[in-house]
């Protein structure tokens, strides 16, 4: 009895249930045995496909770009501002509070900076009931929010997308945020937080100035974003936001 | 101390929360992790951003990996999840390699010869475009199976399927990847012994 094409592919990975009746069943028929053969020759050749070498830095390429995203929890590093931290476990905030709360906290950020709210002068969006680690975290989750948006238009964007007009309106949504974000920072003193809003604030400006017949501006705004970077550090600062452990579930889980 | 102890010794200080035990985890498997990530997308950019995200999500996710576990193991299965669910979200199969591929030197040669370089390059043409034209599952199937040497029942477990079912898409796999491969390998189009 021939064997057939499955038997002999386990055969070849070692799979095979019985491997002495195929290995016999080679050895009394030279149609198997050539079958076999042809099989192994083109695996065979499969495994010498060569992979690209990454460069000889990648590692420490690699742990740098990873570094950055890991720090919110690296142990005894450099720490994102506990205005930006997010305890564990904790759910988004939708996306349409993400302006009202920008507001409500920059209300909040500058009273803290100035003491207003000890004077009793800050309006009463520092008294609504919210303490103090309350309100650093809805802050935090409308800074990631408004981030992970901005990251979908950049996105969108750098793979080429033609939507100009859809792509304007966004831009032109996310500026008003993104101003009252920028200003929240700026009030907290976090200026490395305050420098990727600024860059991200000038793009979204252009972009929602921009015109679907002018090709070459849009040319020169996909350039720019990827001359300043501008999507990694959107994407870091983003990522350093979301919840921690226990929000998601297993990664080694399958997903299929 | 062997390998598999220090190796835990690693994963506890990082679970622990020290950067430099998990630098030295990266520094481990970070290539052998950047070859699966290649091999399953054909792309070295989406490579670099699976192993990055993977290591992200193992980083996150290190007060569940079990101790007696593999942490090879462990992160196999996060990138090839990673670069399955980031071929799954673009809703299309991977592309055609965007660079040209440097064949690596053989084991014995320092150096590949010119000829070789040539032949290795159309090669690995060949087999990208035949790992194209596979389905995002049986790509990953035969990844694992091929290149991972994991059997059928590890690969089910990767893929969330049955044994058998995991030896159907290797078996699928391997037909097309023959029928893709033997007539552009064997002159005057002659397929293997089918």
């Amino acid at each position: 009895m021939r064997l057939t094409d499955d038997e002999l592919i386990l055969h070849y990975y070692g799979e095979s249930e019985n491997p002495e009746a195929v290995e016999r069943a080679l050895a009394s028929s030279a149609e198997d045995r050539r079958r076999f053969e042809a099989l192994r020759a083109t695996l065979d050749a499969v495994s010498e496909a060569p992979v690209p070498e990454p460069s000889p830095f990648w590692e420490a390429r690699t742990w740098a770009r990873l570094e950055a995203r890991l720090e919110p929890r690296l142990a005894g590093g450099r720490r994102w501002p506990s205005w930006l931290r997010l305890p564990a476990g904790r759910a988004r905030v939708g996306l349409g509070l993400a302006g009202v709360l920008a507001l409500l906290l920059v209300v909040f950020l500058a009273g803290r900076q100035s003491g207003l709210s000890e004077h009793g002068a800050a309006p009463e969006a520092v008294a609504v009931g919210l303490s103090e680690p309350a309100r650093e975290r809805i802050l935090a989750a409308a800074v990631a929010e408004h981030l992970e948006r901005s990251e979908r238009l950049l996105v969108e964007l750098e793979n080429g997308s033609t939507d100009v007009e859809g792509n304007r309106d966004r831009a032109a949504e996310l500026k008003i945020d993104n101003r009252l974000y920028r200003l929240a920072a700026h009030r907290a003193d976090e200026g490395q937080v305050v420098a990727l809003l600024d860059d991200l604030e000038r793009f979204l400006l252009e972009l929602s100035h921009a015109s679907p017949d002018d090709d070459d501006a849009l040319e020169a705004l996909r350039q720019r974003l990827v001359a300043q970077d501008l999507l990694f550090r959107v994407r870091v600062t983003g990522t350093g936001l979301e919840p921690k452990a226990g929000a998601a579930g297993d990664p080694a889980a399958p997903i299929l | 101390m062997s390998t598999r102890e220090s190796e835990a010794a690693l994963v506890a200080r990082a679970r622990a929360g020290e950067a430099e035990a998990f630098k030295a985890l990266v520094e481990t498997h970070g290539r052998s992790l950047y070859g699966l990530a290649y091999r399953l997308t054909s792309s070295p950019a989406d490579a670099d951003d699976i192993v990055q995200d993977s290591f992200f999500k193992a980083w996150r996710k290190l007060h569940r990996f079990d101790d007696r576990a593999s942490f090879r193991t462990w992160m196999h299965k996060i990138v090839t999840n990673t670069a399955l669910d980031l071929i799954r979200k673009r809703g299309r199969r991977p592309e055609t390699p965007e660079e040209e591929v440097a064949p690596t030197a053989l084991p014995g040669s320092a150096e590949p010869d010119p000829e070789r370089r040539v032949a290795g390059r159309e090669l690995g043409q060949r087999v990208h475009e035949a790992l194209g034209d596979l389905s995002a599952r049986e790509r990953a199937a035969f990844v694992l199976r091929h290149f991972e040497e994991r059997t059928t029942r590890e690969i089910g477990e990767a893929l969330g399927v049955t044994p058998n079912a995991s030896k159907q898409l290797v078996f699928r796999a391997v037909r097309k990847m023959r029928a893709s491969l033997e007539a552009a390998m064997a002159p005057g189009g002659a397929g293997g012994g089918r």
